[in-house]
């Protein structure tokens, strides 16, 4: 083109031919993006083999050994401080002392086909597990047809927590994989507990698109969490045994996300014990946590 | 179309693929980077960039496809600087053989979308397209590379 700097061509009079072989390579290429797309949508019309039987029970879920659970107890004050808070999600005040005169309540909502509830559960234990001890947790995941299908993680239903500091209530709404179109029903919520829902997990606490969300999480009456903690992608293709492993040092990407929601959660349950026990609410990320929660209504 | 035409697109390209990988890996480690896509029957890029087949050896995709796309932008600037008809030999074949290994990537990805989870991305069907067009300028633009022998 004229008037514009073009780079010179190889001598000839013509332009090079491109060789057959390289029309081939389109040709090839071509057919296998065809036959790649006609075989995809193949597979995906074929329905898939029926179970030989439906079984009309949900297998025994797997209780959690007692090894993985020493994994949360054993964590190294070195790794609770590396984790520190920078990288949680903060709570939203929500401006009421807790309304019952015993120990201050960590309510728990959530279900196990979501996974972002499934996230959330690693950060809960290993928080309340500097408070208490719990007992009776099982293996579970998320849905395998859900978004972050099938995210390791463990069930509160059926288990049990005790502790000086603190009640734990926890509400496994729904289970892990559809019945008949629909996950089954697990728990239901106590009035009393309905209420907190309604009243906290929606505006002006939240936006509206994300009123009534899970995982929801009240402590002492005063932090609100709702929604995922952390990317549940970070357990993708892990075990809970594995995951777990990983606490003590507080070694990976997971690890790390886990820790830092635990200690968010430990500050806040700390701004409502008194800052007790001392040994826990004292550490310096705690410490420093329970300084920076919010303390303004939205 | 000329050499350097060819080359324009092709580092014109690499710069697109470079910006949507960029996004979906943004989109996967902050969960406050909004998804802008259809979350319909067919086209939902939650479903697709959350399932196990967003996860290749433990790593998103995405991460991945950042990677192939900023190796592509290396080889297409290198050979930009070539001289026409003197691209040397290895950087002719190291273009061919990347832009095959992501040509390769993006049918397996596409029966994954198609074939496993039932629904396409339609961030990621961009950069499928990306691809398979950089393989077409690869072979298009391949004789203006050489320098043909002569007499």
């Amino acid at each position: 083109m004229a008037g514009k700097p073009t780079e010179s061509r190889p001598p000839g009079n013509n332009a090079p031919e491109r060789p057959k072989r390289m029309n081939w390579l389109l040709v090839v290429v071509a057919l296998a993006v065809v036959a790649t797309i006609s075989f995809a949508l193949e597979r995906q019309r074929t329905p898939a083999p029926a179970p030989a039987a439906v079984p009309l029970v949900a297998a025994a879920p797997t209780p959690v050994p007692d090894a993985v659970m020493a994994d949360f107890t054993s964590i190294a004050p070195a790794a609770w401080e590396t984790a520190g808070t920078t990288h949680a999600t903060a709570p939203v005040f929500v401006g009421t002392a807790d309304a019952s005169t015993g120990k201050p309540v960590v309510l728990y909502i959530g279900s196990l086909y979501c996974p972002y509830c499934a996230a959330a559960r690693w950060s809960v234990i290993a928080a309340l597990s500097r408070f208490g001890t719990f007992s009776g947790l099982t293996y579970s995941a998320s849905s395998s047809e859900d978004v972050y299908p099938s995210t390791p993680t463990f069930s509160f239903y059926g288990g049990t927590y005790t502790s000086q500091y603190l009640e734990l209530q926890s509400v496994e709404l729904e289970g892990a994989e559809p019945i008949g179109g629909r996950y089954p029903t697990l728990e239901t919520p106590t009035p009393a507990q309905e209420a907190l829902i309604t009243k906290y997990d929606g505006p002006p606490y939240l936006d509206k698109a994300s009123a009534g969300g899970i995982p929801f999480m009240l402590i002492g009456g005063r932090y609100m969490w709702s929604g995922a903690p952390f990317n549940p992608g970070l357990l993708a293709g892990q075990t809970q045994a594995d995951l777990a492993a990983t606490l003590p040092t507080g070694s990976g990407a997971a690890a790390q996300a886990i820790l830092a929601n635990a200690n968010q959660i430990t500050a806040a349950i700390c701004a409502v014990t008194g800052h007790q026990p001392a040994a826990v609410c004292s550490s310096p990320a705690v410490a420093q946590a329970v300084k920076a929660l919010p303390n303004k209504v939205p | 179309m000329s050499l350097r035409g060819y080359d324009r697109l092709r580092m014109t390209l690499t710069v697109a693929g470079l910006l949507i990988a960029g996004y979906l890996t943004l989109l996967h480690y902050d969960t406050d980077v909004p998804l802008v896509c259809s979350g319909g029957a067919f086209v939902n890029c939650e479903q697709v960039l959350t399932s196990a087949s967003a996860y290749l050896l433990g790593v998103p995709v995405a991460v991945w496809g950042l990677a192939w796309f900023a190796v592509a932008f290396v080889l297409a600037r290198l050979s930009s600087r070539a001289r026409a008809g003197g691209e040397p030999a290895w950087l002719r074949a190291a273009g061919f053989g990347w832009v095959l290994a992501g040509t390769a990537n993006v049918l397996w990805l596409v029966y994954q979308e198609l074939g496993v989870i039932g629904k396409i991305c339609a961030w990621c069907t961009a950069i499928h397209v990306v691809v398979l067009a950089l393989l077409v300028i690869q072979v298009m633009s391949d004789p203006l590379r050489v320098r043909p022998a002569h007499t």
